[in-house]
């Protein structure tokens, strides 16, 4: 076969898009960049920054709080073991973050499905 | 020509780059056409082809600013598509086999007889689907994007030997298979 014959067969071979091609594309983009612009705020790292520090904060004064004699708990009447309302506090916290990563997750996980 | 488009294309993107939406549109009308084929050569399904195209070209929007106007587009552009469509290959594990059957290409006589457009196309997709992944991107690259050796090395990343090589075997392997599909009625297509 001639390079010329090749050359007329090959362009023949151009696939055509389908017709809404462009307009999905354009659609695509169009939620990417919506969810790109929430995402800066609302982004999961973002989330668990901040969750972390309060957290930390939270047990840091709780732990001043329980810690001190003259504290809340010293105050009542009612004699109140110190360090297993520190430890339930403190675990129900983490417990709560673990709940903000895991729900991060499942919703990942759905997107990909 | 080769060169107003290349200008056109520099044009497109500077103004995508200032957040003009509809050049985008008119830079994707340009070039998907083109594109969806050599995607198609590697993978040789139009729907998984026309799936890979669309997050080349979301790839291409957000990445657009990094072009540096050093080569073309459209060889930037190709060079994304062929990456992405063998990744794609490799992920899915498609094995194009080469269907050793020749009654699969016999055709009632009738429909040998003045081909027209719409069947020479058929006829065309047909025998390209038969080639090589690689046989058939270097023919397009070749014969339909008018790339020189150089160019699609750039493109592909193949050595020109590979690329000479396959193209030689590329024409032999087209050539034998449009002859199987159409017998004498080939010289209709020529």
């Amino acid at each position: 076969m001639k390079e010329e014959e090749l050359k007329r067969i090959i362009s023949k071979s151009t696939v055509e898009t389908s017709d809404d091609f462009i307009n999905n594309l354009m659609n695509a983009i169009e939620v990417q960049e919506q969810t790109k612009k929430v995402k800066v705020w609302w982004s999961f790292r973002t989330i668990l920054i901040l969750c972390s520090i309060l957290i930390l904060l939270i047990v840091g004064l709780l732990h001043q709080v329980i810690g001190t004699d003259n504290g809340l708990l010293n105050s009542s009447s009612i004699d109140i073991p110190k360090t297993p309302v520190f430890l339930i506090i403190t675990f129900a916290l983490l417990y709560y973050l673990n709940t903000v990563i895991r729900l991060n997750y499942y919703n990942q996980e759905k997107q990909i499905d | 020509m080769k060169n107003s488009s290349k200008q056109q294309d520099y044009e497109l993107i500077r103004k995508i780059n200032d957040g003009d939406t509809s050049a985008f549109r008119q830079l994707v009308y340009m070039h998907k056409d083109v594109s969806l084929s050599l995607a198609i050569s590697i993978l040789k399904d139009p729907v998984i082809a026309e799936d890979v195209l669309q997050d080349v070209f979301i790839k291409v929007y957000h990445k657009l600013h990094t072009f540096q106007y050093k080569s073309t587009f459209s060889t930037w552009l190709y060079r994304i598509v062929i990456n992405t469509s063998y990744n794609e290959l490799k992920k899915k594990k498609h094995t194009v086999e080469i269907k050793e059957d020749n009654n699969a290409f016999d055709l009632p006589s009738s429909n040998r007889n003045n081909l027209i457009e719409a069947d020479q196309k058929k006829y065309i997709h047909l025998a390209l689907e038969k080639l090589r992944p690689d046989e058939a991107l270097l023919l397009r690259l070749f014969y339909l994007c008018e790339y020189k050796i150089k160019e699609i090395e750039k493109v592909t990343g193949f050595t020109s030997s590979k690329i000479k090589v396959d193209l030689h075997r590329g024409r032999e392997n087209l050539h034998f298979y449009l002859k199987q599909l159409l017998g004498d009625d080939l010289n209709n297509l020529l």
